[in-house]
């Protein structure tokens, strides 16, 4: 039984493992090098940071007051409001594309009202949403969940001393949640930055506009292998710096 | 040196061999039974409407069945849509007995409201699709697109590529961006422009004119070489060309000598 078990667990650690050791095994740092000197990697390159920032942004500034909110409301709407904001972790991003579609291409309400010029479809603008329909539910899941933890009575004796209600957040709630606001942010960026599916549907795949790096390795996968894999081993590598980035941050915040 | 290209060579079939296997979804490895043809998107109604219902089909673009043949996956034979990828194949001794079959007309569609009547007011289309790089559509339209800026200026092709807002992997996923309103204008294969009202055509002038030549050949690891052979044949019916023809393909217009010996 013992052994069936450490079997079981070797052969899930292996699956997780043994693909990307070979893949930073495969491509040695003047492959990298080659790469970044590809046009296409480094528009992709620029492509991915612009709009992933871009989509953490939207997602803390829209998602911290939508989060204060479902840890405080009690009612049955917050409830609701609160499974649908989880609602496309379990959505294939496919599913996201073809709905982000549905709603801002060429047939959705939005052109609609706003008339075809104003179609978002194969836009910078479409690249974002789609990161931010699927990145948002881990920030403000987990900026919920931190909220919550906070003493309502220390928010109150801060106010009671003065501070209006967004110095009480700032001074007396923001640090004692900051490293699960941190941790819901990377896990959003990260999500935001691999995003391929919904992007490829509703941006569709321009260089320089509207290709990802995800969508750059799809590409690449068609006429040059060799840049797939680098490009790949790229779009880790960014990864982890950009999440460095985000705990340093809130290390000094 | 040497030793870093050489590395490099293997890891690269190294994932050559993984890679399109992956992308290969559903096809099964299973060594006997049904014929397996991996074929253009545009060839999509053509091929679905053949008797042969011994046969799967899996239909994408040239570039990507190309890659999946490099890459040892379980194909009896190809039909392809450019000479390009087929020659590249049958030089790497991976297909024989190459054989153009058909041709089809590239076009120039547009959404049936939009106001372009002529070539020329290309540069006006809101927004344009293009193929990829790779995938033969796309290369066929970058030929006429060449040819019309030699002869217009480099403006006009310069004007068209700004209002370009994708590049899709097949003929079949350029024409639903055309379909479903989300483009204004993209070039087509003729057939895959027949009967669709949403759309209309608007003529190329005849020295940038593209026609598409298809080629089909069979995998020489393929399992079933008698019946894919025999699947190669049919495509001379006269019922097979009759059915072609009403799609809206021609009959090839060049014979072609197949390169080295069989």
């Amino acid at each position: 039984m013992k052994l069936l078990r450490r079997l079981a667990a070797l052969l899930l650690v292996s699956l997780l493992l043994v693909p990307l050791a070979l893949l930073a095994g495969s491509v040695g740092p003047a492959d990298v090098a080659s790469a970044l000197a590809d046009e296409r990697a480094l528009r992709a390159l620029g492509v991915s940071l612009r709009t992933a920032l871009a989509s953490l942004l939207l997602i803390l500034v829209l998602g911290t007051p939508l989060a204060l909110w479902l840890s405080r409301a009690t009612g049955r709407t917050a409830r609701v409001v609160e499974a649908c904001v989880d609602l496309p972790v379990l959505l294939p991003p496919a599913v996201a594309g073809v709905a982000l579609l549905s709603a801002f291409g060429a047939r959705g309400p939005w052109v609609a009202l706003f008339g075809s010029d104003a179609s978002l479809a194969f836009t910078s603008a479409a690249v974002i949403l789609a990161q931010v329909f699927v990145g948002s539910p881990f920030y403000v899941r987990s900026a919920t969940e931190a909220f919550r933890t906070v003493d309502a009575e220390s928010l109150l004796v801060a106010r009671s001393l003065g501070a209006g209600p967004w110095r009480a957040f700032r001074e007396v709630g923001l640090p004692a949640t900051a490293p699960a606001l941190a941790a819901g942010a990377t896990l959003s960026l990260a999500r935001a930055l691999g995003e391929f599916g919904a992007t490829l549907i509703f941006a569709g795949s321009l260089m320089g506009r509207t290709q990802t790096l995800p969508l750059a390795i799809y590409a690449a996968l068609e006429d040059d292998l060799g840049l797939a894999v680098a490009l790949s081993l790229l779009l880790t590598l960014t990864a982890l710096a950009l999440l460095a980035c985000v705990r340093l941050l809130v290390r000094s915040a | 040196h040497a030793a870093f290209d050489s590395g490099r060579t293997v890891s690269r079939r190294r994932m050559l061999s993984f890679l399109p296997a992956a992308a290969m979804g559903g096809l099964g490895c299973s060594p006997s039974g049904r014929l397996t043809v991996g074929a253009a998107s545009s060839l999509t109604e053509a091929f679905l409407a053949m008797d042969g219902t011994e046969t799967d089909y899996t239909f994408a673009g040239s570039q990507v069945l190309r890659r999946q043949v490099e890459g040892g996956a379980p194909l009896d034979a190809v039909a392809l849509a450019d000479e390009a990828h087929t020659r590249e194949l049958e030089d790497a001794g991976l297909v024989q007995d190459v054989r153009a079959f058909a041709q089809a007309a590239v076009v120039l569609a547009v959404r049936a409201d939009s106001p372009i009547t002529r070539f020329d007011e290309l540069p006006n289309a809101n927004r344009i699709i293009l193929g990829t790089r790779s995938v033969p559509l796309g290369r066929y339209t970058r030929r006429i697109l060449e040819r019309a800026s030699s002869d217009r200026g480099a403006a006009f092709g310069d004007g068209v590529m700004t209002r370009v807002v994708s590049e899709e992997m097949n003929a079949r996923l350029v024409r639903a961006r055309l379909l479903s309103g989300d483009a204004e204008a993209a070039f087509l294969y003729a057939p895959d422009l027949a009967q669709m009202p949403p759309l209309r055509r608007v003529p190329i002038p005849s020295a940038y004119a593209e026609t598409a030549t298809y080629f089909c050949a069979l995998v020489s690891a393929g399992m079933r070489q008698a019946q894919a052979l025999r699947w190669q044949r049919s495509l001379d019916l006269p019922e097979q060309r009759a059915r072609r023809t009403a799609l809206g393909f021609h009959d090839e217009q060049r014979g072609r000598a197949a390169a080295g010996p069989a």
